[in-house]
């Protein structure tokens, strides 16, 4: 089964808890480099969420009905 | 003086006022008057109220009924300043001309204070206000729902803000009008449905500054009833610094503007940077650590005199095992000669205690051939050998016949 991908959130919590486990006396050896790898990579991902640099910005259109939401483009006037 | 019938229509009063009705209703159908309330009367049995709306040169008599004012949220006072929406009728018995009121705007410094006092207090009392209800704002939203105009100023400042501190932002807008006796409702609507569709993981309402009137519709009780009722966390973002709505009070986060809500809720990406590379940097160190930590013992042990002399291993050994030796051979003897000293003692008692010390004064002990001891004359027959014990050795003995034996036995 497919991991399903972390939110920025959960993948910080998941460092923390990594960091925790490192930061342990009774951590093997071992499974701290794994720990060690496991962070980095989630490290890795998080830094390329923070590089998308593309807003997307929509405003909810007048027909929207409860059932079914419409959104488009939002155009500012200019001021 | 003779009427021209040509020139002027005639009308019974009924079609005359039929007639002004017709022109009233189409002409003034959805208005907005703004006046000073008087001789305001509240009839309790039918929950109708009667007022007259003034300004300094005119009044126009206004009905409120019931099933319109249930909703209000104040009541009114006489001198209150109003806005009052609704249309114009004609009340034919009296020929007069009225405002039927829908909804009634409290305006002005005064009417807005006592009325905003009115709503505070109905909303404290429902619970709204209580921190406990506050939930926290996503450190890390997917999406940021904005309800507001989207002609104001106020989503401008959000998406500078907002898109300084996380350029990759999704932000879906809900535009509603932000003032006027339609915003109200409208707003109300919005944070509804951003509810209901859950598209956004928290919700930005608000507009920027302007008069107390021009705020008043985020004080209205649908508007915060929606909040309180969002599933989605709710940030108040009204006016300027110094304007608190009653939005404000029952958000879970109360934003001074609008700019500041972008301030709050969108994360800033320097900082998220920062706090990943001190995150990469920490787990290096660590790793490091466990490292130098596992090599310091391995060095310490590679540095043990016993791997440069490994004689020493066996040379303490015999020195423990020779050590051994004599420690067990001194034990031993020890154990003997207490063992001795023990075996005296209970051999002096056992002497003390003897029978034999009898026999050293002369007496013999008298045993018969089965080793039964002799006590009476009559257990033993002339011609019988026995065995008599001295204090030292023994001497074989036989009975020779005399009268005290017995001689009828044998």
């Amino acid at each position: 089964m497919a991991e399903r991908e972390l939110k920025f959130e959960e993948s910080l919590e998941k460092l923390d808890g990594i960091m925790e486990d490192l930061e342990s006396e009774g951590t093997p050896l071992e499974e701290a480099i794994q720990l060690y790898e496991e962070g980095m990579k989630l490290v890795k991902v998080c830094e390329k969420k923070l590089a998308v640099a593309q807003a997307r910005i929509e405003k909810i259109l007048p027909q929207s009905s409860d059932d079914r939401p419409s959104a488009g483009p939002l155009n500012l006037p200019d001021a | 003086m003779q009427l021209e019938p040509s020139n002027i229509r005639s009308y019974t009063v009924s079609e005359i006022t039929a007639d002004i009705r017709r022109v009233l209703l189409r002409e003034f159908d959805d208005v907005a008057v703004s006046g000073e309330i008087s001789n305001f009367s509240l009839y309790p049995a039918s929950g109708h109220m009667y007022f007259s709306l003034k300004d300094p040169s005119a009044s126009i008599r206004c009905v409120f009924f019931r099933g319109d004012n249930e909703s209000l949220q104040f009541l009114p006072e006489n001198g209150m300043q109003v806005v009052a929406a609704g249309r114009l009728d004609v009340y034919s018995t009296k020929g007069e001309y009225q405002l039927k009121v829908s909804r009634l705007i409290p305006q002005g410094a005064g009417a807005l204070a006592v009325a905003l006092e009115q709503l505070k207090k109905k909303m404290a009392a429902l619970g709204w206000f209580d921190p406990k209800r506050k939930r926290p704002i996503p450190r890390f939203p997917e999406c940021i729902g904005i309800v507001t105009s989207t002609q104001g100023a106020a989503i401008k400042d959000v998406l500078k803000v907002g898109l300084r501190r996380w350029p990759g932002a999704r932000l879906l807008v809900y535009p509603v009008p932000v003032e006027g006796a339609r915003a109200a409702p409208q707003i109300a609507e919005g944070i509804r449905r951003m509810g209901l569709w859950r598209l956004c993981d928290c919700l930005i309402v608000g507009r920027g500054g302007g008069s107390v009137e021009d705020l008043w519709a985020f004080n209205e009780e649908i508007v915060c009833q929606a909040a309180v009722r969002c599933p989605i966390p709710v940030i108040s973002a009204v006016g300027h610094e110094k304007d608190v709505s009653l939005l404000d009070l029952v958000a879970d986060l109360r934003a001074a503007t609008p700019s500041m809500a972008a301030e709050l809720v969108f994360p800033d990406r320097e900082a998220a940077l920062a706090d990943l590379s001190n995150r990469r940097r920490r787990i290096l160190r660590e790793l490091k650590q466990k490292f130098s930590l596992a090599a310091g013992r391995l060095d310490a042990i590679r540095r043990a005199r016993i791997w440069k002399n490994p004689r020493l291993l066996i040379e303490s050994r015999w020195q423990r095992l020779d050590d051994s030796k004599t420690n067990l051979a001194r034990d031993l003897s020890q154990r003997l000669v207490r063992a001795s000293q023990l075996l005296d003692t209970r051999r002096a008692r056992l002497q003390a205690l003897s029978p034999l010390g009898v026999l050293a004064r002369g007496y013999c002990l008298l045993t018969d051939a089965r080793g039964t001891v002799v006590r009476r004359a009559d257990q033993v027959s002339a011609g019988d050998r026995l065995s008599a014990r001295l204090a030292e050795g023994r001497v074989a003995v036989r009975v020779e016949p005399g009268k005290s034996g017995r001689k009828d036995h044998g």
